[in-house]
């Protein structure tokens, strides 16, 4: 079945017919976003066990002297489960494109998977951050007038595609081409 | 003012001088809206000391002259008049702004009176506008007389004007001589009805504040130089202590005085509440100090809700809600309004003549996983359970009492949540409803939806459950707890309604 050939007067709808979300096969992002991640919990990471072992290494105060090793092995545990969090997470944002809709799915824990329609959308936005730019990598925005708590950011997506989607997304959408 | 009839609109001329009074006003109000803070704080701190007086009057009769001032002056700096096309509003003191409005593009021309107003026979006069933009002008005040003849000169205009504009959104033609039209009375509440209104009105909106400020004042004074497991047993000992003494006798003083509250603000609020509809349109005009009016345009109109709370429920009323989305070039501002004291009769005219004739009927209505409950009353009783342990550690046998009664009341209330929620689901639209005492309805058609979210929790996660959030230009609507299969059968027909839509949902 076609599913464009489908007019709105068409009443009967068998949903069982319906184009279902669950055949969809998901693309992952990019690989080299996951290093672009990992840099950028890294600088955070750094800043932080930065600021806290200098305040270990400047205090006069008479604290017992398993107090630093403590910090030191939450610190390193901590650091680790970020870490752990921003390679799961990069393993479960998938993105996946359709004739009509763009899928999102996100989360290790708390899962989302996010649908908006092209012709739902108000903007199209390629976005590229500098550590993204080392790697030709580039985030899309997409908004809608559903708030925005419900607007799509896609990471991890080669420049030039972006720029394709995005044009592919424009010309379903008839919107003006903004940047 | 020479003539009556045939007044001169083509010269530009100022308001009734009135409108200072009115200028003033808005002055204060905006003043004391900002400053109001500032003004406990001062008032508070001066009960103390009696230094720094003079110095608080000064700076205040400071901004009153220099408010006052700059009220005569945007009097006189103000101007309206009409040219061959259009209606233009000059004004501004430093930043001068002219308003055009051209007679094509004027919806309707309403008067408004405050009882200010009525007493110096004048009127406000605000003049709403169609297109993207919405903007409405406002003349603060002009004599009776004026007003009359600017409206129909305006209206004469337009009707001259004849344009017609086409609705790039529905590709339908709308002639704009609809200003004339005539209205449908739905509702009008008299002022009996509008004490009864009151008396259903939720009393317990203040309740939070009382016992915020009470739980502050229980706390107060016991935290110095104590540690915290005897501040905590302090301040529930203090329960205890109110319980026994005469204090919860406030308590009893206190409810009529929250029903009284809300019996008047729904007076003044809703009073001479006329609830029309004409064309493609609803509208609401009330109030007693203030006039309201309120309009939504059909298609404007994103979700229709209706709720009852137990009173209601025993008169049969209920509070229409409308929820539209106001489209702006850049901003998104959600636009809501609604109606009390509607009969069930009143709740289906507004569903049919939204949605069509013989729209918004569903066959099967659907309730959710009992799993929606399940884990309301396990996060709970983790949570009162934990109490409960401080409790019969700090021995407060009447406190765990009180305690273990509102254990079992709020599992109740979460049963009875799960109860209650339920969606339905028919060709075009889609109906939720809801609620803990009383019930919420809610009904949107699916073509109005922006983007569907399916979403899950580690607990749905585990059990094959999932939320679905449904986000409309007005906000979003969710339906808890279902099979993640569900979900995604409404998902997909959602957005098979969204995708194969022509029409516009603004």
């Amino acid at each position: 079945m076609s599913f464009s050939d489908i007019h709105f007067t068409n009443d009967q709808v068998d949903i069982e017919q319906l184009p279902a979300v669950e055949h969809l096969s998901y693309q992952h992002l990019h690989k080299d976003y996951l290093t672009v991640e990992m840099i950028a919990t890294a600088i955070i990471m750094s800043i932080i066990s930065i600021a806290m072992l200098s305040f270990l290494g400047f205090n006069d105060l008479s604290i017992p002297t398993f107090v630093p090793w403590l910090m030191i092995a939450v610190l390193i545990s901590f650091v680790s489960f970020v870490f752990y969090v921003t390679w799961r997470g990069y393993k479960n944002k998938q993105y996946a494109l359709r004739h009509l809709d763009i899928h999102y799915k996100e989360g290790i824990w708390w899962r989302s998977n996010t649908v908006i329609p092209y012709n739902r959308i108000q903007h199209v936005e390629v976005q590229q951050g500098p550590i993204e730019r080392m790697f030709d990598l580039s985030k899309i925005k997409i908004y809608t007038a559903g708030g925005s708590s419900s607007d799509l950011s896609i990471g991890g997506i080669q420049i030039d595609e972006a720029h394709r989607i995005k044009q592919y997304i424009i010309n379903k959408t008839g919107l003006d081409e903004e940047e | 003012m020479k003539k009556n009839n045939m007044q001169d609109f083509s010269i530009p001329r100022r308001q009734s001088q009135w409108a200072i009074i009115f200028i003033v006003l808005r002055f204060l109000y905006k003043l004391a809206k900002q400053l109001w803070p500032l003004g406990v704080a001062i008032f508070l701190g001066r009960s103390g000391t009696s230094s720094g007086f003079e110095r608080y009057e000064l700076i205040a009769s400071g901004i009153g002259i220099f408010g006052m001032i700059s009220s005569i002056i945007a009097y006189f700096k103000y101007y309206y008049h009409i040219s061959d096309e259009e209606l233009v509003i000059q004004k501004g003191i430093l930043k001068k702004t002219k308003l055009n409005l051209p007679f094509a593009r004027i919806q309707s021309i309403n008067f408004s009176q405050s009882i200010l107003h009525q007493a110096l026979n004048v009127t406000a006069v605000e003049i709403e506008s169609a297109g993207s933009d919405q903007k409405e002008l406002k003349i603060d005040a002009l004599t009776m007389e004026n007003a009359e003849a600017l409206r129909s000169y305006l209206l004469a205009k337009k009707q001259a004007a004849k344009v017609e504009y086409v609705s790039i959104d529905e590709g339908e033609t709308i002639t704009s001589n609809y200003v004339e039209e005539e209205r449908d009375l739905i509702l009008h509440l008299s002022p009996q009805e509008l004490v009864r209104v009151g008396l259903t009105q939720n009393h317990l909106k203040p309740v939070g504040l009382i016992f915020g400020l009470l739980g502050s004042s229980i706390g107060y004074g016991y935290t110095m130089g104590m540690d915290p497991i005897d501040i905590i047993r302090s301040y529930f000992t203090n329960i205890e202590d109110i319980v026994y003494s005469q204090q919860i006798w406030w308590l009893l003083v206190l409810v009529p005085i929250m029903v009284l509250y809300s019996v008047v603000t729904t007076y003044l609020r809703h009073y001479n509440l006329q609830f029309t509809r004409s064309g493609k349109r609803f509208h609401v005009v009330q109030g007693l100090l203030n006039k309201q009016q309120f309009s939504a345009l059909d298609r404007k109109i994103q979700i229709l809700s209706w709720s009852q709370n137990p009173l209601q429920r025993i008169l049969g009323l209920y509070q229409i809600f409308f929820r539209q989305a106001k489209s702006g070039d850049k901003e998104k501002e959600v636009a809501r309004f609604s109606i009390p004291g509607c009969e069930q009769d009143k709740v289906e005219y507004v569903k049919e003549n939204w949605l069509g004739e013989g729209r918004g009927q569903f066959d099967k209505h659907y309730g959710v996983s009992h799993h929606y409950f399940q884990r309301s009353a396990i996060y709970q009783s983790v949570v009162y359970g934990a109490l409960l342990a401080i409790f019969i550690y700090l021995k407060l046998p009447i406190q765990m009492g009180l305690l273990v009664l509102w254990w079992i009341f709020s599992i109740y209330m979460s049963y009875k949540q799960y109860k209650k929620k339920s969606y339905a689901l028919n060709e075009r639209e889609i109906y939720i409803g809801g609620g803990i005492l009383g019930f919420k309805h809610s009904l949107l058609p699916l073509y109005k939806v922006q983007n569907v979210a399916i979403k899950q929790n580690p607990y749905q996660l585990r059990r094959d459950l999932s939320t679905l959030y449904i986000y409309t230009s007005a906000g979003a609507i969710r339906i808890p707890y279902i099979p993640l299969s569900s979900a995604q059968r409404l998902l997909d027909l959602i957005l098979y309604r969204v995708e194969t839509s022509r029409k516009s949902w603004i």
